[in-house]
């Protein structure tokens, strides 16, 4: 590891985003995430957490505001660049290739690394999902939405990202499968991925992170530590609705 | 007389899917259908017309037809220096014109309408230069065998099914197996996913630019070789071209391939039963018997075509 | 010599004025339904066709002889567009935006192939002669023949302006704007938005139609050759140039564009040598389609430009995932 403590492995100062110029979504984030972190953003409907991670990644046109991976800014990058100085991503929906098989789902990612490499990243990242190793073949539209997901995290592993974005990876999954997804990214946390994870699933996302965000209406409203922000009924009634007891 | 219709709709069909390949590359690839690429198959012949009476006027010998095929080495190589300004002149026009368009998030229908315009430019510009009188890459008959069954082909007619064979095989190749044309068919299906995934979309577009437009010169070539050169001739296979594409199902090589063989068949078939002027609609029906009853086509991602 | 430049641009706007009315044809289809029409040639061909057959005298081996009034072709020409419009709209009005273009062009092609072969009731490729002039018998009044016919295009384009301004203004034209603004509505309406769309597509084909027979009529004769990819072309790039969407501006857009087709073919004959005809034509042609891409390049809204709605239609293309969707909503916003 470098010397992490002094630049954030993701800095986002300012960040304005929307999908055309008159309509904001986001509008004016700063995000902070050092090194080892697990940050979760939650927030109401509407409030702007899919478009900023959409945005780091590049996927929602920025109006304004930059982006540092490991200090590099790299708003301006187009989004294979990004992939390449480390930034992974993880979209809510369609983040597979349905058409294509598992095996090259993940072999489109390995084609970035270098050649030699790319052989032992495959074998590690498929020992993490042994359920894909299975049927490496199989069409990647036929697998059920847990797998689908796994083999998105796979996907977005492959390239050793620094930091690793997902947009809510529990959307449409049972709860059974919301857990197994969620223990992973735990573990991909503590063996050294940082990660910023977009979340309805409150709980789910509170279980693992090691801080929490709040994003209303397109800015930050509060900030704090998951297990204060869990216990803390005022902040949970104002801004997540009703939704503190959800299905876990 | 049935096996002779056959053979006529594999020749024909042959150069029809050469193309078809190119135009279901680019149709899947830049998601809209692009009414010039009729004119890439044009310039490709015209491309080669030149290239070859240069090679030929500098290195004689390289005008000896190599037996038993009507045309000599200079064509081949004519060939290759096609794909390469064919490739050339679609970059340049999309670096002129799609690129623009697209980077502008503008809608299918203007890149379409756009494509409508370079191709009447294109095409009216090859007519300027070399007017509509038609040229050949030789200027002797070239006999036909006798087969079995009474039917006859010429070499060169042969050679054409041959390539058109070989090429969609090594384009199928090329598309499951190596990493490039893995890139391909991720962007076909989700240029933003692709990417997310490390694909240099934009590489990709050019690479298929180039690969389309490489494809339309052979198919220009062909039809040059088997039949004429004249500017009207990609105009005159752009239906036949989108009709294949689409009944493969776009995005599908084999798919092109086999189409361009029916709808070849479908017209030699047609020509016989009435008359060779009625070639042309039989794309049509083609088409628009693909359009209402299964849109994706034959081996079509599924989807169809249905606006919501 | 005053006399014949007041004669040739009376003739050049009666040209001019009859492109507008395919103009407005196009636009109903275009700027009011959104659907992309690029065989607007066939439309314009099926109403020549049937004026023509409708009014000429009786000629051997072709079908005709009907003698009919001028008014009785036209009437039967927008006719025979609408119908022929509506049973190609009912096959491709579902299809997408691309579909729909190759489906059209693909139709133009086949009636192109018709005129041309089907010598027994289209002439063949010698196309139909001696189809009666509107004040014909004022013919050896070369001045007087040519106002009169200018004024009679006038007089016609004012009337389908009016119509069509009228009609979009009605509970019809309503529902039809309605449509063209919230394409979701459209969605949610389900059957009856096609419908409305589908009428649409046919009224618009039956000007075209219309505008075809008011050609074949004032130049007397009409050929196969005449209605060919190029037409269709001009055509969009009057609608274009003069702002998709607006009427006014299909009908300026009309008169720029055959002013500017008819001054670079002056031009070009001009500076190229005299045994250069049909290379100048080509030349025109081809320095007009690299015009058109320029506009859509430089300035896609054209010299009016055009209502916010409309736009719509223009600017959105999807991103990622299937291009099914004709105007896609927009990416999924959410918090």
């Amino acid at each position: 590891m470098s010397g992490g403590n002094a630049v954030p492995a993701l800095d986002v100062e300012g960040l304005v985003a929307a999908y055309e110029a008159d309509l904001p979504i986001v509008r004016g984030v700063d995000l902070r995430v050092r090194r080892g972190e697990l940050v979760t953003l939650l927030g109401p409907n509407g409030a702007g957490k899919s478009t900023l991670v959409k945005a780091i990644a590049g996927t929602a046109p920025i109006l304004a505001g930059t982006v540092r991976l490991d200090g590099t800014p790299i708003e301006a990058l187009p989004v294979h660049e990004k992939l390449a100085r480390g930034l992974g991503f993880v979209p809510q929906t369609e983040n597979i290739f349905a058409s294509l098989s598992i095996e090259e789902n993940l072999e489109l990612a390995a084609d970035r690394l270098p050649r030699n490499a790319r052989r032992a990243r495959l074998a590690e990242v498929t020992a993490r999902f042994p359920d894909l190793a299975r049927e490496p073949r199989r069409r990647a539209g036929a697998l059920s939405g847990g797998q689908r997901q796994m083999l998105a995290i796979a996907r977005a592993l492959i390239a050793n990202p620094a930091v690793l974005l997902l947009d809510e990876p529990s959307a449409g999954l049972s709860p059974k499968i919301v857990g197994e997804v969620f223990n992973e990214l735990q573990a991909l946390n503590r063996a050294g991925v940082t990660i910023v994870l977009v979340e309805q699933n409150v709980r789910a996302a509170l279980a693992i992170a090691t801080r929490a965000l709040i994003l209303v209406e397109g800015r930050i409203a509060h900030e704090g530590e998951p297990r204060a922000l869990l216990a803390d009924d005022t902040v949970a009634r104002l801004y997540l609705g009703h939704r503190t007891e959800v299905t876990s | 007389m049935i096996a002779q219709a056959i053979l006529d709709g594999l020749i024909n069909g042959a150069v029809i899917g050469l193309g078809a390949v190119g135009v279901t590359l680019t149709y899947s690839i830049l998601r809209f259908a692009n009414f010039a690429h009729g004119e890439l198959v044009s310039w490709g012949a015209y491309f080669a017309f030149l290239v070859n009476i240069a090679l030929v006027s500098v290195f004689v010998g390289l005008g000896n037809p190599i037996a038993p095929f009507s045309f000599g080495w200079s064509l081949p190589i004519s060939l290759v220096g096609a794909m390469l300004l064919a490739a050339a002149l679609a970059l340049l026009v999309d670096a002129l014109l799609f690129g623009p368009l697209r980077r502008r998030n503008s809608a299918v229908i203007i890149l379409v309408m756009a494509s409508f315009g370079a191709a009447l430019a294109l095409r009216n510009l090859l007519e300027f230069i070399f007017t509509s009188a038609p040229l050949y890459f030789h200027s002797s008959l070239q006999i036909a065998m006798r087969f079995p069954g009474g039917v006859r082909a010429t070499p060169d007619q042969l050679l054409a099914i041959g390539a058109g064979l070989v090429i969609a095989i090594v384009l199928h190749v090329f598309l499951t197996r190596t990493p490039t044309g893995r890139a391909m068919r991720a962007v076909a299906e989700n240029p933003q996913l692709a990417g997310v995934a490390g694909i240099d979309v934009r590489r990709v577009i050019r690479t298929v630019w180039m690969l389309g437009a490489a494809l339309a010169a052979v198919a220009g070539v062909f039809s040059g070789l088997l039949v004429q050169i004249r500017p009207q001739m990609g105009l005159d296979l752009l239906l036949p071209l989108f009709a294949a594409s689409i009944l493969g199902g776009i995005g599908s090589v084999p798919g092109a391939m086999l189409a361009g063989i029916i709808v070849g068949l479908g017209e030699a078939f047609a020509v016989r039963l009435v008359g060779a002027e009625w070639r042309s609609a039989v794309a049509f029906v083609v088409l628009v018997a693909v359009l209402l009853l299964r849109p994706q086509g034959l081996f079509g991602a599924g989807k169809g075509s249905r606006a919501s | 010599m005053m006399l014949d430049l007041l004669s040739y641009l009376a003739f050049f706007m009666t040209m001019a004025l009859s492109y507008a009315i395919i103009c407005l044809g196009l636009n109903v289809q275009w700027g009011q339904t959104g659907l992309f029409n690029v065989g607007v040639a066939g439309f314009v061909a099926v109403g020549a066709y049937t004026s023509a057959l409708l009014t000429t005298p009786e000629v051997a081996d072709r079908v005709g002889g009907f003698g009919m009034p001028t008014v009785v072709g036209w009437l039967g020409a927008a006719l025979a567009s609408g119908l022929v419009s509506l049973a190609v709209g009912a096959l491709t009005i579902r299809l997408r935006a691309d579909y729909l273009a190759i489906a059209t062009f693909g139709f133009a092609v086949v009636v192109q192939l018709c005129a041309l072969n089907l010598e027994g009731l289209t002439g063949g490729p010698f196309g139909i002669g001696f189809i009666p002039r509107p004040f014909a018998e004022l013919a050896g009044q070369p001045l007087l023949f040519s106002l009169l016919n200018l004024g009679l295009m006038v007089v016609l384009v004012l009337g389908v302006y009016l119509a069509l301004e009228r009609l979009l203004a009605s509970p019809w034209g309503r529902v039809l704007r309605a449509i063209r603004e919230d394409e979701t509505a459209a969605i949610a309406l389900g059957k009856p938005a096609v419908r409305f769309r589908l009428q649409a597509f046919a009224l618009g084909g039956a000007i075209m139609g219309l505008a075809g027979a008011a050609q074949g009529h004032f130049i007397g004769f009409i050929a196969p050759e005449n209605y060919v990819p190029t037409l269709t072309f001009q055509v969009w790039a009057m609608l274009i140039v003069g702002g998709s969407g607006n009427n006014c501006g299909a009908i300026l857009g009309a008169v720029v564009v055959w002013a500017l087709w008819a001054l670079s073919g002056m031009a070009i004959s001009g500076v190229l040598p005299s045994g250069w005809q049909a290379r100048a034509a080509a030349l025109q042609i081809a320095l007009i389609g690299v015009g058109l891409c320029l506009i859509l390049v430089l300035r896609p809204r054209g010299l009016l430009g055009e209502r916010r709605t409309v736009s719509r239609h223009l600017l959105r293309l999807p991103t990622a995932g299937s291009p099914i969707v004709k105007s896609p909503a927009g990416e999924a916003k959410d918090g």
